[in-house]
């Protein structure tokens, strides 16, 4: 065995030890980048395959693996920053799967709440129907207690006249009793006046009221003695009633008239909207006349806009004037995702309806449905999708 | 002579050893310049998209991504600026994989939101049934109430 002693020798043993140690560190890996142990610790959870079954999360799940293998064999091979590289892709092409299956479960819960919506709707407008028949009954009964009340109050006084001798003595009779007789042949003839422009109908309240009125009349006249004076004052009374009455239904007689002439009126409503809406917006569709109100809502909003609101203050006032039309609202979106459009149109219709009804148009005339993204009617002019419809039927 | 066709068959041999690397190097140049020209216009399509994510109202629920995808952005563009074309492919390609990730959470938060929505539509029908429901009730017992009085006056 040689001894190494000189000192040429002792350095070259040196130098040679430190070339195998620095060949052997050149030689070791790096440790993994710390995307690659992140991905790699996520497959090792088993909760990471359960999104590639959730619809539209399955190609970023598939992608992401792909990485995740790409990433491993770059590692291996010694290409560390590839690696690394691919360890980026791989965790956001998983973060993204993970996106999607958090908007199917998002759309399942909304089409949970649409249905929910859609459930609470028909229940919403029959206890609605079922209040406002209730307050138009009520309304009858207060006037017709009021009525009762009154008449009760005139008997009372007409019985305490008799008692304090108020009746007319046998001098003036003969002269009271044609004052008497011509003023109630007046009456009559505002009577006639008053029928003749339906004021049954189209003035209700005076006309009952005068109705009343000339009841008493009859009644007293068959008293005996005859309160005269009572019933001249009646008379006189139950004659401005009948007058007023007879103006008051004029207005609603003419619509009347119009109304026996369908046709006329379709033609006249379609006049009408084309002149306050615009004539490329109202159009006569067999017997209905449909109303268009274009970019009546921001993208994706729920709240007309101003231009929106315009046109729905228009129909409200026409859905009024033409009451003998049944009134469909549709409501639509421009394109996007189909069941995010479906709720957003649904609620368009609701907030069209309420706007009628608080607009003074009776509920049980109208209905109501949002059509989502369907039916694309401006191909290329995509926010005048955000609109609604207004259909006026002829009931 | 002989000296001088030496010299002269050298000459062509360098010369077609010349022309062969410009051949061979000149479509490898234009593919890099057409590269980085793709990458360009990539970054600003992908500049615009992260704008019209950055101004979605349910933005804030994907800040982190955006703020990722602005700065991988950058470097696109500093990388491609010194000339590496190769970096800046890597870059952008985070960059179109951050986008896909940040459009799926902005339309997942805009359809919980109009969930919420719904749902408190839901709330507020219910509620509204309960109070006419109230209302109804009332109006029946002021209609029987009414009715009796009138039944007493006549």
């Amino acid at each position: 065995m040689t001894r190494i002693n000189s000192m040429p020798s002792r350095a070259l043993v040196v130098l040679t030890l430190a070339g195998v140690m620095f060949a052997a560190a050149g030689c070791s890996k790096p440790d993994k980048s710390k995307e690659l142990r992140q991905i790699e610790a996520l497959w090792q959870n088993p909760e990471t395959r359960k999104i590639k079954d959730i619809p539209g999360a399955e190609r970023f799940y598939r992608e992401a693996r792909q990485f995740r293998y790409d990433a491993g064999e770059a590692y291996n091979e010694g290409e560390y920053e590839l690696s690394r590289e691919y360890a980026i892709w791989s965790k956001l092409r998983y973060d993204t799967a993970l996106a999607i299956a958090r908007q199917y479960d998002a759309k399942e819960a909304l089409d949970k709440s649409n249905n929910s919506v859609a459930e609470l709707n028909p229940t919403l407008t029959a206890i609605n129907q079922e209040r406002n028949k209730l307050v138009a009954e009520v309304g009858g009964l207060e006037r017709q207690v009021a009525v009762a009340r009154r008449q009760k109050a005139d008997a009372e006084k007409r019985a305490a006249a008799m008692k304090g001798g108020g009746a007319v003595g046998p001098v003036d009779d003969a002269a009271k009793a044609r004052q008497v007789a011509d003023r109630i042949q007046q009456l009559e003839n505002a009577r006639s006046q008053a029928v003749s422009v339906n004021a049954e109908k189209n003035a209700p309240e005076t006309f009952n009221r005068a109705e009343n009125q000339l009841k008493s009349i009859r009644t007293m006249r068959a008293q005996t003695p005859v309160p005269y004076d009572m019933i001249l004052a009646t008379s006189n009374t139950a004659l401005t009633l009948y007058q007023k009455a007879a103006q008051e239904a004029k207005g609603g007689h003419a619509i009347d008239v119009a109304k026996k002439d369908p046709a006329q009126r379709r033609a006249d409503l379609l006049a009408e909207g084309q002149r306050v809406l615009g004539s490329s917006n109202v159009m006569q569709e067999g017997n209905t006349i449909r109303m268009i109100a274009p970019a009546a809502f921001d993208m994706k909003g729920t709240t007309f806009n101003t231009a929106g609101k315009r046109y729905v203050d228009a129909m409200i006032d026409l859905a009024k004037s033409y009451d003998e039309f049944t009134i469909s609202i549709e409501a639509f979106t421009s394109r996007g995702d189909p069941t995010e459009n479906l709720a957003v149109s649904q609620m368009r219709a609701r907030k069209a309806e309420s706007a009628f009804k608080s607009g003074g148009v009776d509920g049980g005339r109208l209905k109501s449905k949002g059509h989502g993204q369907d039916r694309i009617r401006f191909p290329d002019t995509q926010i005048n999708n955000d609109r609604i419809e207004v259909i006026f039927k002829a009931k | 002579m002989q000296k001088f066709d030496a010299a002269s068959k050298l000459g062509r041999v360098i010369g077609g050893v010349v022309l062969a690397a410009g051949l061979i190097l000149a479509p490898v140049g234009a593919a890099f310049a057409d590269m980085g020209a793709k990458y360009k216009q990539q970054i600003e399509t992908f500049k615009a998209q992260v704008i019209t994510l950055s101004e979605a109202d349910e933005a804030k629920l994907a800040t982190d991504e955006l703020t990722l995808l602005t700065r991988w952005l950058e470097e696109s563009e500093k990388l491609l600026a010194v000339g590496d074309v190769d970096g800046a492919g890597y870059m952008l390609k985070r960059v179109e994989f951050g986008v896909d990730l940040a459009t799926a959470l902005v339309a997942a938060s805009k359809i919980e939101a109009r969930t919420q929505e719904q749902n408190a539509s839901s709330e507020q029908m219910s509620k509204q049934i309960k109070e006419l429901e109230a209302e109804v009730t009332k109006l029946q017992e002021k209609k029987a109430e009414l009715q009796s009085q009138l039944d007493q006056l006549r």
